[in-house]
């Protein structure tokens, strides 16, 4: 208030104070979003649970104990054992590793192609946007996980081929925001104030206009780890993602659906870790959504 | 004495779909060294797309230049965009007419000033980062920005409109350009303001010795700040002179009539304000013969099917007019 009211020439050092950082504001935004804060609670404990794995995890994952097999939960084993009696609560902490990784490199390298493509197409326009966004528009017309079923068909088993196939399929979405954001962002009169004090396309683009288009980015690729991790374990569940005896929760899912009538437990438990992770992000993304919206400051 | 700037029948035609609109269409202007020249006209008579011209700023397409655009006798409409990037800044920098929104709201304002500074000196002599912010503060200072060091660090929105303006003037200015075009400056700032920044760039142009190219519709501003002026009307230079000789005698009826139309201090209470009757031509279906012939008050059967080229006349004096008035010992019919 008081800087209102003082004249804009005469104000001081003193009102200079009590402007905040951008980061101080962001974070006592963040902080009065529930979503965002339940979300980022949710997602620590799942960072975690990655992280400390091995401390945490009462059994190997990966060590089978035959006459244990398909025990139902009890005191010894939180989530009881699968087929091969390997404790399931082991492996879901394992699975947690897999799935974050998966999630952030497949969104790392769709947000890379798709923020250098969407940005070109939409700095440039003309020919050059035709011809991406026309490439982009295709990949969009197949649902993606039909095609990254085809790339993992092509290139095999395996998590960093997972990574590859599902960040392939979601670069056009990345493409497409940043593109909309550039077309706007572009019209801005510091866009040509800074074209007028000499400064080329390259930098116009990346240091001028992507930070100003950075909001719906982050909103985006937070929600886009969810879409990640699930295509993971869609792709896990169909046999075609992580090889089997991984601790992954998708492939956890699709090994146990034999035996879901007996023994539920196996699939009831890795179908709980994807819903809270999904759910994790998704909340986060919601709640950054509504901090970095200009309009509800 | 050469000129810094010599533009010579500068045509920008915006090619949209198939109707082509003449923005700016035979424009003749040259700016000597240090001096400060005025650029007139309504809006859309091309003013400002002259001046992003000058510095080609406008994306083309749509664009199209054709002409001259000289500065130290270099063409910058044939020059390779590089060449261009290096003048852009260095040699001519430009003030915008809307500050709240001509400084990008990601960075801090110092940085951006330093930025300037930096851009420029990529290659040979590189400037450190810290001698850059250095220079930035200290334009903060000269364009009378309080706390300078403080300021420096804040983002664009913590500022009001006429201090973003100071700040674009310290940005301008900060490689100590030969040429400063400021599109209309004052505009969208509050009338107490604007004399304040007015002062301030024709101060400063001053003191770093830079040409000041100012484009306005404010006749008042003209008188107050310029030596020369350039009316423009419909793409066209009309007339150009020196500015108390133009105020004294306007040469084409356009002039005149612009000159009639400021509301007098002192005349008669009941007395209405002089306005100009008619239109601005179409952009896209300019007549064949002068383009004010149709509003014009002396408008002649040789104004239709002529169009009239500039022209010297008494002495400095240029006019596009067949039948200019007030001309020395000249009689007007």
């Amino acid at each position: 208030m008081e800087i209102q009211l003082k004249d804009s020439n005469t104000s001081d050092a003193a009102s200079l104070a009590v402007h905040k950082s951008p980061v101080v504001e962001f974070l006592e935004r963040f902080f009065r979003s529930n979503s965002a804060v339940i979300g980022l609670v949710l997602l620590l404990i799942l960072v975690a649970a990655a992280l400390f794995a091995p401390v945490f995890a009462p059994y190997d994952p990966y060590e089978s104990n035959m006459p244990n097999a398909l025990t139902a939960p009890n005191s010894a084993h939180l989530m009881g054992t699968d087929e091969l009696g390997r404790d399931i609560f082991s492996r879901i902490l394992y699975g947690a590793r897999i799935s974050l990784v998966v999630g952030v490199q497949a969104v790392s390298l769709a947000l890379i192609c798709g923020v250098v493509l969407g940005a070109v197409a939409g700095y440039y326009g003309g020919k050059v946007d035709t011809v991406i966004m026309g490439f982009m528009d295709v990949m969009l017309s197949f649902p993606s996980i039909l095609l990254a079923i085809a790339f993992m068909t092509v290139l095999g088993r395996g998590i960093d081929k997972a990574v590859i196939a599902i960040g392939i399929v979601s670069i056009p979405q990345y493409a497409r925001i940043v593109r909309s954001s550039v077309l706007s962002v572009k019209e801005n009169v510091y866009v040509t104030a800074a074209r007028a004090i000499g400064n080329g396309d390259g930098r116009l683009i990346f240091v001028h206009i992507l930070p100003n288009v950075l909001a719906p980015i982050i909103v985006r690729a937070t929600i886009g780890i969810s879409d990640a991790i699930l295509e993971a374990a869609a792709l896990g569940f169909l046999g075609l993602g992580v090889a089997p005896p991984t601790a992954e929760w998708g492939t956890m899912l699709g090994s146990g659906r034999q035996t879901i009538f007996n023994a539920p437990h196996i699939v009831t438990f890795p179908g709980l870790a994807i819903t809270m992770t999904v759910m994790a992000f998704n909340l986060l993304g919601d709640g950054l959504r509504d901090v970095l919206d200009p309009r509800l400051k | 004495m050469t000129a810094l700037l010599e533009i010579k029948n500068l045509q920008t035609h915006f090619h949209i779909g198939k109707r082509v609109i003449k923005a700016v269409d035979g424009v003749t202007i040259s700016v000597q060294p240090g001096e400060i020249l005025a650029i007139v006209g309504e809006s859309g008579c091309g003013k400002s797309v002259t001046a992003m011209s000058i510095m080609r700023l406008l994306p083309s397409p749509p664009a199209k230049h054709s002409g001259q655009v000289l500065f130290e006798g270099h063409d910058i409409l044939n020059m390779p965009m590089e060449d261009v990037q290096n003048i852009r800044g260095k040699e001519i920098s430009m003030i915008f007419q809307e500050p709240m929104t001509s400084l990008n709201p990601a960075y801090k304002i110092g940085d951006q000033i330093a930025e300037t500074v930096r851009v420029h000196h990529r290659d040979g002599g590189k400037v450190s980062k810290k001698a850059a912010w250095d220079r930035a503060v200290e334009m903060l200072e000269k364009v009378g920005i309080p706390g300078a060091a403080q300021r420096a660090r804040q983002y664009p929105h913590q500022m009001s409109g006429g201090m973003r303006q100071r700040v674009m003037i310290a940005m301008a200015l900060a490689c100590n350009p030969k040429l400063l075009l400021a599109d209309e400056p004052t505009t969208a700032l509050d009338v107490t303001i604007q004399a304040q920044i007015l002062d301030l760039i024709r101060d400063l142009a001053q003191e770093f010795n830079t040409a000041l190219v100012l484009i306005t519709h404010d006749l008042g501003v003209v008188a107050e700040m310029a030596q020369n002026m350039a009316v423009m009307y419909a793409g066209r230079v009309v007339e150009q002179g020196a500015v108390a000789d133009v105020f004294d005698r306007p040469h084409h009826p356009y002039t005149a009539g612009l000159l009639d139309s400021i509301p007098r201090l002192d005349g008669t209470k009941k007395q209405r304000l002089h306005t100009i009757e008619g239109m601005v031509p179409d952009l896209a279906h300019l007549p064949q013969g002068c383009t004010f012939a149709d509003r014009c008050e002396y408008g002649q059967p040789l104004c239709r099917q002529k169009k009239p080229e500039l022209q010297a006349v008494d002495g400095d004096r240029q006019v596009a007019c067949h039948y200019p008035l007030n001309l020395t010992g000249g009689v007007h019919p």
